[in-house]
């Protein structure tokens, strides 16, 4: 049973490598779904957003901070900490400051250009 | 005029202290947030698939409370309905010296892994949890008597935990905890988790002693690659008596290329059963050579998870398992070495905002019983 097992394992760790190697190939969504594509956006915002796409992911997907109940700039900031908080959250002070600035300009934007963010990537 | 006059005063400065009451409430940042999944789990090759598994739909919700008082102090508390009713998943204030020094008290999951981490159903694609962190929506749960180490693991306790970081790109994350522990009867063989959650037996340690474990993991991460690998342990004993030990451990890694997640984790625990007065009729097996019956009994599980988005569509494909190894008791369905392998392959599908369709497939291969499909269909999101 053993043999058996360390054949799966084998199997199944050589083909998730091959897998992830060629997916690392491909271009990757790095903003998520976080700013709409149908217009320009600042560049420190868009840097801001790509940590935001790679922090909040790491825990959970980013629907949780689409659907978010937060409205203004102060409460970002708490929910930004909160969440720095975390064990294994990954996000530095520096951190949370650039995503405090991606969420609280998302934020800014209306309902229809925050909706386009997430249908249209 | 000299009443009216005072009446004046006193409302007056009621409303100055409402107010800077009022004021003070709203400088606390509250956040409300929760997440509803219903799943569908059919067997098509079972007729009767209730005799062993929970089946058809189940509802899990969740919903959560925080408050931060300043920069310093937050509290969470979290409510929990699914398969076993109620529950309270959170309840815990956090003191937050520094990144490197947090304390966490009241009621929480210790640090253990990297799945319990995204245990909620908004978190993860697939409509239930890897094998080793089962909660009870597996094939043969009660032959089993679920997994290693069920998801979440919610208990009472203290724990103080941390993070450091070595520049942008290197963090360390510590944890240390003392909490009361699973609970199991007098003369058992094994973990009862019906006792670590019902009232009757009140939410407080069954043995006077507490459980203690720790966890240690090391992440590199950039903006295209996350590696982590993690390593944990709790210790302790479960029955009221204080006598029959248990120690589990695990391992876990972590590898995100993009927006692509590659996971494992294996998890043993090693539990001390009670031998009873007469062991030869209460077991299945007789003793070693040595003449005396070997007390404890080892389980295993692991699971690797490859989680690829493409679109709005996410496709897992998953390998878990479980072994136990150990004696069995004169009724039991196992054996001293029984075995669970599961393949599962599924995807989510993302309807609208943060709404997710659930399709996923697993076939169970089972060294003591018949091998089984499963088919679950579910709806998942946060709010």
């Amino acid at each position: 049973m053993t043999r058996r097992l360390l054949r799966h394992a084998a199997c199944t760790t050589v083909t998730a490598v091959v897998f992830l190697t060629l997916w690392s190939c491909l271009p990757g969504p790095s903003l998520g779904r976080l700013l709409p594509g149908n217009r320009p956006h600042p560049v420190e915002i868009r840097e801001a957003c790509t940590v935001t796409a790679v922090k909040c992911t790491r825990c959970h997907n980013i629907d949780r901070v689409l659907v978010a109940q937060v409205t203004s700039p102060n409460q970002w900031e708490a929910y930004v900490a909160r969440m720095r908080r975390m064990t294994a959250s990954g996000i530095t002070a520096t951190d949370a400051s650039r995503i405090v600035q991606c969420l609280v300009y998302r934020s800014s934007l209306g309902q229809e250009d925050r909706r386009e963010a997430i249908v249209g990537n | 005029m000299k009443r009216s006059l005072a009446t004046s005063i006193v409302v007056a400065s009621l409303a100055t202290g409402g107010g800077a009451a009022a004021q003070s409430v709203d400088e606390l940042e509250r956040n409300f947030a929760g997440s509803v999944q219903l799943d569908y789990m059919a067997v098509p090759t079972d007729d009767l698939a209730r005799e062993d598994a929970l089946d058809g739909a189940t509802v899990e919700l969740s919903m959560k409370l925080a408050m931060d008082f300043g920069d310093h102090v937050s509290s969470n508390v979290k409510v929990c309905v699914a398969c076993h009713g109620l529950e309270v998943g959170m309840a815990f204030f956090d003191l937050r010296v520094a990144d490197e020094l947090n304390f966490r008290v009241g009621r929480f999951t210790p640090a253990f892994g990297e799945f319990p981490l995204r245990h909620d159903p908004a978190n993860h694609r697939t409509s239930d949890k890897p094998l080793p962190y089962d909660m009870g929506r597996m094939l043969r749960t009660a032959d089993w008597n679920m997994s290693v180490l069920p998801a979440p693991w919610v208990d009472n306790g203290l724990e103080v935990n941390g993070t450091h970081f070595f520049g942008d790109d290197v963090q360390v994350d510590y944890a240390a905890y003392a909490v009361g522990g699973p609970r199991g009867a007098t003369d058992s063989l094994d973990f009862d988790y019906r006792q670590s959650r019902t009232p009757e037996n009140y939410y407080v340690d069954n043995n006077s002693r507490p459980t203690v474990g720790a966890h240690l993991a090391w992440t590199v991460m950039s903006e295209h690659l996350i590696f982590m690998l993690g390593a944990s342990g709790m210790t302790g004993t479960f029955d009221p008596e204080n006598q029959q030990s248990f120690v589990v451990g695990g391992v876990q890694a972590l590898m995100r290329i993009e927006g692509a997640f590659l996971r494992a984790e294996y998890l043993a625990r090693r539990t001390e059963m009670s031998l009873g007065e007469d062991p030869a009729s209460r077991f299945r097996y007789g003793p070693g050579e040595d003449g005396q019956f070997d007390p404890y009994f080892l389980k295993e599980g692991f699971y690797t998870e490859l989680e690829v988005p493409v679109g709005r569509f996410d496709f897992v494909a998953r390998w878990d398992g479980l072994r136990r190894r150990g004696n069995v008791m004169q009724m039991s369905e196992l054996r001293s070495d029984s075995a669970l392998l599961r393949y599962t392959l599924g995807g989510a599908f993302m309807l609208r905002e943060g709404l997710r369709l659930k399709l996923s497939g697993e076939l169970y291969d089972f060294s003591d019983f018949e091998d089984d499909v499963v088919v679950h269909l579910g709806i998942a999101g946060p709010f």
